[in-house]
């Protein structure tokens, strides 16, 4: 069944979308993330212009986020302060991000740096993602013990000035690597259409030390208020978010996170995330294989404006 | 001789005027409303050719193109080049006020009843409404080529041959196809009647292209009310968030 797309003005087979919002939902219940950075590449490659996708996609990841975030906030599993400086950081950082993208979009470039983009932060991650999980299944296999950094310990990080006290999260470490984490990941969701929780939590983890309570739902917290950010700033200047686009991912979405996350239940911890490497992973490999190979077409057309 | 002459003379300036034929052509629809489950339409094209009393019928046949232009837009057409191995757009020609959709129909092929010259002079074909006044490689061939190319290929710009029919000695019928792609604006469409490679008469009418119901509310919302148009988006996204929460919640 094809329905029509007003901001795209394409149709697309509805079908399809919900398959893909379902099975992106799927991996997401399951891994606790987003799936933004799934989603916006498998529109991309299915052909809905990339300004469309990446601005429906933060529509799309807040709803998903929304759900989760709730869930934390009831069981009060996140650190508020934490998640207001690392908000208003990726607010800036959004509404920085969207500005970028528009400029990128005038100059013909957006789709080399999404690209490019794609392919540096998806191999950097799955690949640290997949060294980790693998060393801790051998490390299960074999009984060795694995030497572990627990939340608490000090690094570089905690000699930094301009500290804040985190009570929830029991830190007292400086606001600037906070500023520069929430903007960075504020940016990068707005440009790529993506949460950016499964680059945040580890980054919270490892280099702030934050307890693994209050990570996820910290993140969560974050990723719906930047996402907000994005959604209305990628309205206003590229009006490219389209409604019935995120809709039906939303639906389908839904439905699959719930599936996901039974079927999450039943794997252990690190094979779940040698798994999640091994998507990011090849999702970067198709972004690199598109950038190298010879293009079957050298010219492309867009529009930029009226008649003028 | 100086009679014939001026009347030659006359008759290339002024070919409508002393024509004996007159071309008088309807649609079967001057509007497309674009809603949810809108694939592509087609529109029908009538006409006939009057002739007055005064007038012989000669031996050479006539020939129709009907010539359908959308709204005009500014297209640019990139090129890729490789660099440090990966493949980036490079040079561009920028083209204003070109059509941004074009489709013609022609009874025969075009070489068969215009030179280059009418066929530059009446637009007709996806090359001939590149106007000048591009910038960058606009006047690259190659780069003028592949643009008439990609818009092939996108459905934007289409030719055919033999897309007018005649029913009768003096009355044609054409389908005008509308893909799901079409931008909304308004469509000009010229009828345009040959004989010989000479212009006998012409006629242009009007397709208006727009979206209805919810459609073009969430359209209009979008570019006219857009930042309440993010707002929504957010309710929406966080209340269907709140929503699949709630109904899918296992204690």
């Amino acid at each position: 069944m094809e329905i029509y797309l007003p901001i795209a003005e394409m149709t697309v087979n509805i079908a399809l979308i919900f398959a893909m919002g379902a099975s992106v939902g799927f991996l997401s219940g399951m891994f606790g993330v987003g799936g933004g950075f799934l989603i916006t590449p498998l529109l991309i490659f299915s052909g809905i212009p990339s300004a469309v996708a990446v601005a429906t996609v933060a529509a799309q990841v807040l709803a998903s986020s929304t759900s989760g975030a709730l869930s934390y906030w009831r069981r009060r599993s996140l650190d508020v302060r934490l998640g207001l400086v690392l908000s208003i950081a990726g607010s800036v950082g959004s509404l920085s991000g969207v500005y970028v993208f528009k400029v990128l979009q005038q100059l013909g470039q957006l789709d080399l740096i999404i690209a490019l983009s794609y392919v540096t932060f998806l191999s950097v991650v799955g690949g640290l993602m997949l060294n980790e999980s693998v060393r801790a299944m051998i490390s299960r296999r074999t009984g060795q013990q694995m030497s572990v950094k627990r939340p608490g310990q000090h690094n570089w990080i905690h000699k930094l000035p301009l500290k804040m006290r985190f009570k929830r999260s029991k830190l007292y470490v400086s606001a600037i690597p906070v500023v520069v984490l929430g903007g960075s990941i504020g940016f990068l969701g707005a440009l790529l259409g993506i949460g950016g929780g499964f680059m945040l939590v580890p980054a919270m983890i490892y280099l702030l030390r934050v307890p693994t309570t209050v990570v996820i739902g910290t993140s969560l917290f974050n990723i719906v208020i930047t996402m907000s950010v994005a959604t209305v700033s990628h309205a206003v200047t590229n009006q490219s978010v389209d409604i019935v686009l995120a809709l039906s991912l939303m639906l389908g979405g839904v439905i699959g996170a719930q599936f996901g996350a039974e079927a999450g239940q039943k794997m252990r911890g690190e094979q779940l995330r040698a798994l999640l490497a091994v998507i990011i992973l090849a999702v970067g490999v198709r972004f690199m294989y598109d950038l190298v190979t010879v293009p079957d077409e050298l010219y492309s057309i867009t529009q930029i404006g009226g008649a003028q | 001789m100086r009679i014939s002459l001026l009347a030659a003379i006359l008759l290339v300036l002024f070919p409508a005027s002393l024509s004996a034929e007159k071309l008088v052509a309807t649609l079967s629809s001057d509007e497309v409303r674009i809603s949810s489950n809108f694939s592509g339409t087609t529109i029908s094209v009538f006409g006939i050719i009057q002739r007055d009393r005064q007038s012989v019928a000669r031996g050479s046949p006539y020939d129709i193109a009907v010539v359908i232009e959308g709204p005009p837009r500014t297209l640019v057409t990139r090129k890729k080049e490789r660099l440090f191995g990966i493949w980036l757009n490079a040079k561009s020609a920028r083209f204003p006020g070109v059509p941004s959709y074009y489709q013609l129909l022609t009874t025969r092929d075009l070489d068969n009843f215009t030179t280059d010259i009418t066929r530059a002079r009446y637009r007709l074909g996806g090359e001939n409404v590149l106007l000048s006044g591009g910038t960058g490689d606009a006047e690259n061939e190659n780069f003028k080529e592949a643009f008439v190319r990609l818009q092939n290929d996108r459905q934007l710009y289409d030719y055919r041959p033999g897309g007018v029919s005649f029913l009768a000695e003096r009355a044609f019928n054409a389908e005008i196809s509308v893909p799901a792609v079409v931008a909304t604006g308004r469509y000009q469409v010229r009828i345009l009647l040959f004989r010989d490679t000479a212009l006998l008469d012409s006629t242009v009418s009007e397709i208006v292209v727009s979206k209805t119901g919810f459609e073009e509310f969430v359209t209009r919302n979008a570019l006219e009310r857009s930042f309440f148009y993010g707002l929504a988006c957010v309710a929406v996204a966080i209340g269907v968030g709140w929503l699949g929460g709630v109904v899918f919640r296992r204690g």
